[in-house]
């Protein structure tokens, strides 16, 4: 099992788990699970990034994803903080029903 | 090297995958949410990079699965928020643009030969090293980082007390 058969390994593995992420996002409803998914999206990201990064050693790898961790860590907090307040203002959790700017 | 961990770890990343996609309701949602990024941790680990390992578990299970189990007691939802309904035309092209991409996804992941720009090293980042490139070459990108958490903290407290600034 060499380096290379590993990185095709991961990043077929990213591949598919960014799919899954990107159905969810695209059919589901609820918008916690959409922001689910793109948890997911981000955690396929990083596994191709450590599949390369394995690959060609150094720390590079290592650094990209913990900046990307960082931003999903925020991207998390942020979207939560809006569902919170949309709930609030409207008492709605449904993507197809929020078609208001201010209402 | 075992692979058989690797395919145990992977079948956990798509189980739990799947699972937040498919379960109606959001807090099975969160519990597969964390199935998958434990997973994704173990392969960090498998990979050869602990240090993300641990800092996976810490920030996505310890505080982002956390908030979005918090958020959704929050919400206290009804039944009637729990159904969805979807149109199927939707539904099709969704997963038809899903399959088509997930198809381009698979054929680079097969016939990628590898760049031989970069000269690959068996040498495994250390904890030193990966310090060394934060703070050095990465250090613009760093400084930019914190300034985006700092935002995004007053943006946040800004969004929850909209009510008492009005």
């Amino acid at each position: 099992m060499s380096d290379v058969q590993l990185a095709h390994l991961y990043l077929a593995l990213s591949a598919i788990l960014l799919t899954i992420g990107i159905i969810g996002v695209l059919i589901r409803r609820n918008l916690l699970v959409v922001l689910m998914s793109l948890e997911l999206m981000f955690n396929a990201s990083n596994l191709a990034f450590v599949g390369f990064g394995r690959l060609h050693g150094g720390p590079d790898a290592s650094a990209l994803v913990l900046f990307v961790i960082v931003m999903a860590a925020i991207e998390a907090a942020v979207g939560l903080a809006i569902v919170v307040a949309l709930f609030r203002a409207s008492g709605l959790a449904k993507l197809d029903e929020i078609n208001l700017l201010r209402g | 090297m075992n692979l058989t961990v690797f395919y145990l770890l992977a079948a956990a990343v798509l189980v739990g995958g799947l699972g937040v996609v498919l379960s109606a309701n959001p807090v099975t949602s969160a519990v597969f949410l964390l199935v998958s990024l434990l997973g994704v941790a173990g392969l960090f680990a498998f990979a050869g990079s602990g240090f993300l390992a641990v800092t996976q578990v810490l920030i996505y299970i310890g505080a982002v699965v956390t908030l979005f189990t918090f958020v959704v007691m929050l919400l206290c939802l009804r039944d009637g928020d729990l159904t969805e309904t979807q149109l199927r035309s939707q539904k099709i092209s969704s997963l038809l643009l899903a399959a088509l991409l997930l198809g381009n996804l698979l054929a680079v992941a097969a016939f990628w030969g590898g760049s031989n720009r970069l000269a690959p090293s068996t040498s495994l980042p250390t904890m030193e090293s990966l310090a060394a490139a934060v703070f050095g070459r990465f250090s613009l990108a760093f400084e930019l980082m914190s300034i985006l958490l700092l935002v995004a903290i007053v943006g946040v407290i800004a969004l929850a007390q909209r009510e008492k600034l009005e």
